[in-house]
């Protein structure tokens, strides 16, 4: 997969601690895992992992600006941790981190047996 | 042609849709009340405690984040669970036809929350027959002129892919 950047790694390293960093890089290791974006607390996108990530950004920032409205009306004073949508091939999932939001797209282990299925 | 209809949303076996969402708190201990909506009507049984919430902007929260994930997925199948998890609150929603069902819950973990998502299947059916209600007695009242306003639908405009382009 082509990597393509919104922000260079030095400016990134600004909104992830190490460890942030670390399993960042381990999840990029991980095959079911599609693509990562991540977003600014208002809803920029700083990181991209692909190219379809300048969607997932405005997608996701209204995303969790609903789910942030949603949280107040129930009295939450912290934005929404975690967010997660999931369908039959695909899960995306969203959580805060220190300084930004990851949003991660991941094929669904079953989706992924469907299709060496497909062609076995 | 005149013919009584009712206005009270049921399904073919009488239950209506607030009966529905009592049934779903009533199965898992951790659902503190449920909001259903097919876009137009809101329906609640939240709690007392929950009498400040404005149940129906929460409900078009829910169904409008599922409408803009829609941008995303293009013609993959449709994202029809969510999880938001608060400091105090898990929600856990499952897309219906034109709208949604939120439960909102006590915090919950991985396996509550399996377990909670299964749980809530068993309802899908009939509480998306209780909210069909009226629709479904207007047609039968109104019959031709009912079929014929479905009919002369337009059809969807077609999809892009997006994740699919990611697989070659």
């Amino acid at each position: 997969m082509t990597m393509t950047h919104a922000s260079t790694g030095a400016t990134i390293g600004r909104f992830l601690t190490s460890q942030e960093t670390v399993e960042l890089a381990r999840l990029q290791q991980d095959n079911s895992v599609v693509g990562y974006s991540l977003l600014g607390m208002d809803g920029e996108e700083l990181q991209g992992s692909g190219h379809w990530t300048d969607m997932i950004a405005p997608v996701f920032a209204n995303v969790a600006d609903l789910a942030n409205k949603l949280g107040e009306e129930l009295g939450e004073t912290e934005a929404c941790a975690r967010i997660s949508f999931d369908n039959r091939e695909y899960q995306v999932f969203s959580v805060i981190l220190s300084a930004c939001r990851a949003v991660i797209v991941k094929r669904k282990q079953a989706s992924v047996t469907e299709g060496l299925r497909s062609v076995g | 042609m005149s013919a009584e209809v009712s206005v009270e949303q049921t399904d073919p076996r009488g239950r209506s849709v607030t009966a529905i969402l009592d049934k779903i708190a009533r199965h898992n201990s951790d659902v503190l009340g449920c909001i259903a909506t097919d876009g137009v009507e809101s329906y609640n049984n939240l709690p007392e405690a929950y009498e400040l919430v404005d149940a129906e902007a929460m409900g078009e929260y829910v169904n409008n984040m599922f409408a803009v994930m829609q941008e995303l997925e293009a013609s993959e199948p449709d994202f029809e669970n969510l999880v938001l998890e608060y400091e105090g609150h898990t929600i856990v929603a499952k897309r219906i036809e034109g709208g949604a069902l939120a439960l909102i819950n006590n915090p919950i973990n991985r396996g509550g929350l399996k377990k909670m998502q299964v749980g809530m299947n068993l309802f899908l059916n009939p509480l998306a027959q209780a909210m069909k209600g009226p629709e479904v007695a207007a047609i039968r009242v109104e019959g031709p002129e009912a079929v014929s306003a479905v009919r002369d639908e337009p059809a969807a405009a077609p999809k892009r892919r997006l994740f699919g382009r990611l697989r070659g």
